[in-house]
Order: structure tokens, then C-alpha cells, then sequence
């Protein structure tokens, strides 16, 4: 039977590939108590307070006051929105703010993050490279300076890293951390079609204020369906974090992301992961504009090592 | 009840909609874990459970709208069937693997316990490449036995909506399998 014919017989084809036998009743009244019993200890747990970001303020004329002043909180920073009243010619003001870059350390004395740069070694974008309303253009400007708290380092530097498979197609994991950006053969690693990961550890909780990293980048090309996450635990379990994700349509079953796909260049790609804490990084790709495949050329990690909560001392009685 | 559904109200306390939750995706996780692990039940047993517990510690902060749940559950899987096989010290399952799975129902038949076990490996592979829609889709028409009515249902669309997904999905999944069957081995 040729492939056609078989895959004509989706049914038959996926009963045979696909199929299983269905689970054991025990096992799954089994899993469903043990479910039920966590579900009951999760819900009987007190709820930590989770952080809310304010999105919008919507103010009504007709409510408001002769004036008013709204102080807002968020990430250590407070705002002054002052209303000039009802029937007032003067717009509502927003002031009194420190800058907010980054986000989440404002306390803390903020330098230039210095980023060695490889040479740049990409071509004219390609014409393979549609204008898409999920990709911003491209632009060869300088990046404006990234200011990170002082004592930021690349704490990804020589750090182990693992990924979606076991043996990349072309070169080794520990390249994606060797501080050679380069984008010349020999410095990249090819790890395959369809979504792939690489995951960094950083051997210890870290605040990570700045993510940079760099695909293939010897000829200008778009890697689609970018996410990257942190995360407590090495199978992104515990506190997962999304600092980056712009799969638009969710190929990558992570979640709809809103970042834009970009045109990669010698210069990498520059995240602000706004003090998220972790000690695993892992970075998603599905292919790219020239072929299916996914490269990493290096991943550099900025941030700062986190001491980890001391242990609650036993309960006496 | 679509997903979203589920999620809100198990995030509200609801006991009945996580037994729901559990009872609509149970089959899919199970298959995804015994396809991935070459029919080893012992071991997909494992990933299951460890998949479903790692999901209602998670699930309070799932937003409910934020993606498919089950593309979620699955992602959560993908990983531990990972971890397993970390833990075994490899990354893929082997053709002999699923050879062996084969092999006890095409007893007097090795060349078709050999094209089974093959076209298991290249389905299992296929399977996980898709969206989760376009496989969520395929095991709930042709493996469930779901109408496209039942389907809409679930996902929470239009029977149009579901039907055009189920296009794309076999679409998609005869391309893929057709390029592996001709790929040199």
C-alpha cells in the first residue's frame, strides 16, 4: 500500500498508530481520589495574595469630583494621576513617576547593560520575509541602553544546557552558553524541525532582568512561534513564568502570545524579563522563514543570584 | 460545559466540574502517554498521574481563556514522559520498543507486527507535531468517536468552525505522514 492509500484511511491509520487500550479502572478511580484529595488540600490552603497589574482607568466625568488625585502602586513605583474636574479645559496629568525601566527594581542603582556584540555578518532581509502584522520592522538603529540593577551579570555563562533533543542535528548544547556568538559555522546548534526547546540551568534561583538571544543569524530570518519561560523546577512546573511568547496563534499549545516576531540580526534579541525568578530558562522555537529547523546560536541570561527562603523551623508542641 | 467553562468554575470550588475536566481528558492524556512511551502502561500509568495531580496544583492559575486545556494537559505530559525518560537515561523511543508492543498481537505474523510497530513510531511522532486543536480534533472524530456536533460542544465553536479545524487537521496530518513515508531510513 503506498502512502497515499494509507494515510487516505485516517481512522484505520490512527486506531493502529494511535490507539490504546483504554486504562485500568482501578488506576483511574484511583488517580481521580488522589485528584480530588490535592484539589481539596489546594482549596483549604490560605491563597497567597497575587500580584494584579493595572491594565487600564476608566474614569466617568460625570462622577468625578471638582478634582482629584489618584495614587496608583505598581512595582514599587507610585503614580500621580491628578484630574482637573468636570467643566476644566486642562487634560488629566500623569506625573510624578520614576523611570520604569526595568520593571520591578526601581529602589536599586541602575547601570547600562554592556552586551558584547559578534560581527555582523547577515545580508540584505530577504525577500522570503513577508510583512506580517505580527512582526515589527526592521530596523538597523542602534538598541537603546538596557539599564539593570549594578552587579547584574550573565549568570547563563558555561551554565549546563539541555534540550527538546538529546542530540542536537548539528553541534553541541554547551555552545548555546560558551559566550561565541559568532555567526559563522561551528557556533550555532540545530536541534530539528517542528517546536524545540533549550533549556538553561542556572544552578541556582536567579532575578533575571535581561534575556538576550541569538538564533542563526548569518542571514536575516524570522524564528516563528518564540516563547520563553522560567520556572522554578526543570519540567516548567512550579511558578512558570512567560517573560516572551509571540506564537500569535498558539501553534506551540503555550498560550497565545502578544510579543512581535522580529528579523534576526548580529545584534540578538533583547528581553526584559522584568526581575522574573527562576533557576531554568528554556527558550521555544518553531522553525524559522528560511527552512523548518530551529538554531541557537547563544543565550545570555542577565541577573542576579536570589538567596532561596530559609526552611520554616519544625512546629514544637 | 466548554473548557473555559471547566476552568472557571474548578478555580470557584467546584468538585464536580474537576471530575469533568478529568473524565474529557483523561482518554486523550492516556493515549498521548502510552503512544509516546511505545504502549509501556506501567510507565504511561505514571506520567498520567503525575500529569493530572501537577494539574490541579497548577490549574488556579490557568487563565481560562488562555489557550486549550487540553494543549495544557499535553504540555504537561510532553514534559514528563521527558523527565521519564531522562531518568532512563534517553530521549526517544526505539522502533524495537514499539516492535515488542507489536509484536504479542501479530504473533504469526512478524512482517505485520514490523509495519505496525513502524507505523506506530511514525504516527506517535506525527501526533505530537501537530497543534493541539488539529490533534485534539483527529482523536475526538476518529478515535472517540465524537460527532462534529459534539465536538463543536466541547471546544465551545460552531459546527462550521469545527469542521474547517477537522479539514486542517487531516490535512496536515496526511501531509506529515506522507513526507515520513517517503523520507529515506
Amino acid at each position: 500500500m503506498c502512502a497515499e492509500e494509507k494515510s487516505d484511511n485516517l481512522s484505520a491509520l490512527l486506531k493502529t498508530g494511535y490507539g490504546a487500550p483504554p486504562p485500568r479502572e482501578e488506576f483511574v478511580r484511583d488517580l481521580g481520589e488522589r485528584m480530588h484529595k490535592e484539589y481539596r488540600e489546594q482549596r483549604s490552603a490560605p491563597a497567597a495574595p497575587r500580584p494584579q497589574r493595572v491594565t487600564a482607568i476608566r474614569w466617568s466625568w460625570a462622577a468625578a469630583a471638582a478634582a482629584a488625585v489618584v495614587l496608583l502602586t505598581a512595582g514599587g513605583i507610585t503614580w500621580t494621576l491628578t484630574h482637573p474636574g468636570p467643566g476644566s479645559q486642562n487634560v488629566p496629568t500623569l506625573g510624578g513617576v520614576a523611570p520604569p525601566q526595568p520593571s520591578g527594581t526601581p529602589e536599586e542603582q541602575l547601570v547600562p547593560l554592556e552586551i558584547k556584540l559578534p560581527k555582523a555578518v547577515g545580508g540584505p532581509t530577504p525577500k522570503n520575509i513577508p510583512a506580517s502584522p505580527y512582526m515589527e520592522p526592521y530596523s538597523d538603529k542602534p538598541r537603546q541602553a538596557f539599564r539593570v540593577p549594578e552587579g547584574t551579570t550573565n549568570v547563563a555563562s558555561g551554565k549546563p544546557v539541555t534540550s527538546s533533543e538529546a542530540v542536537p542535528v548539528i553541534g553541541e548544547l554547551k555552545q548555546i552558553t560558551d559566550g561565541d556568538k559568532e555567526g559563522v559555522d561551528g557556533c550555532y546548534v540545530d536541534l530539528g524541525p517542528q517546536t524545540q526547546w533549550v533549556q538553561i540551568d542556572l544552578k541556582e534561583p536567579c532575578a533575571i532582568y535581561a534575556i538576550v538571544v541569538w538564533h542563526y543569524h548569518a542571514e536575516k530570518r524570522v524564528y516563528h512561534d518564540m516563547v520563553i519561560q522560567v520556572a522554578d523546577d526543570p519540567d516548567f512546573i512550579e511558578n512558570v513564568k512567560t517573560v516572551y511568547n509571540n506564537d500569535f496563534d498558539n501553534t506551540s499549545g503555550l498560550g497565545i502570545g502578544k510579543d512581535m516576531e522580529y528579523i534576526e540580526d548580529y545584534r540578538g534579541r533583547l528581553i526584559d524579563a522584568k526581575g522574573a525568578t527562576g533557576r531554568y530558562v528554556r527558550l521555544y522555537s518553531r522553525g524559522n522563514s528560511s527552512d523548518d529547523l530551529n538554531h541557537y546560536t547563544e543565550v545570555e541570561v542577565y541577573g542576579k543570584p536570589v538567596k532561596a527562603e530559609p526552611a520554616a523551623p519544625p512546629k514544637t508542641k | 460545559m466548554t473548557d473555559a467553562d471547566l476552568v472557571r468554575a474548578i478555580q470557584a470550588g467546584d468538585a464536580t466540574a474537576l471530575e469533568a475536566l478529568y473524565q474529557q481528558h483523561l482518554p486523550s492524556v492516556w493515549r498521548y502517554a502510552f503512544a509516546q512511551l511505545s504502549g509501556n502502561s506501567a510507565s504511561a500509568e505514571d506520567v498520567v498521574s503525575e500529569t493530572f495531580l501537577a494539574a490541579v496544583r497548577q490549574i488556579g492559575s490557568l487563565a481560562p481563556e488562555g489557550g486549550s486545556v487540553g494543549g495544557w494537559l499535553i504540555g504537561i505530559a510532553r514534559h514528563k514522559v521527558q523527565d521519564l525518560r531522562r531518568r532512563a537515561g534517553r530521549m526517544r523511543t526505539t522502533l524495537e520498543e514499539n516492535l515488542a508492543a507489536a509484536l504479542p498481537s501479530h504473533e504469526d505474523d512478524p512482517r505485520a507486527a514490523l509495519e505496525a510497530a513502524e507505523i506506530r513510531q511514525c504516527v506517535g511522532v506525527i501526533m505530537d507535531g501537530l497543534a493541539d486543536e488539529e490533534r485534539t480534533v483527529l482523536e475526538w472524530k476518529y478515535l472517540d468517536d465524537l460527532s462534529v456536533r459534539q465536538i463543536a460542544q466541547r471546544l465551545g465553536r460552531s459546527e462550521k468552525a469545527v469542521e474547517a479545524s477537522l479539514y486542517r487537521a487531516r490535512q496536515a496530518f496526511r501531509a506529515a505522514f506522507e513526507r515520513a513515508q517517503r523520507a529515506p531510513r
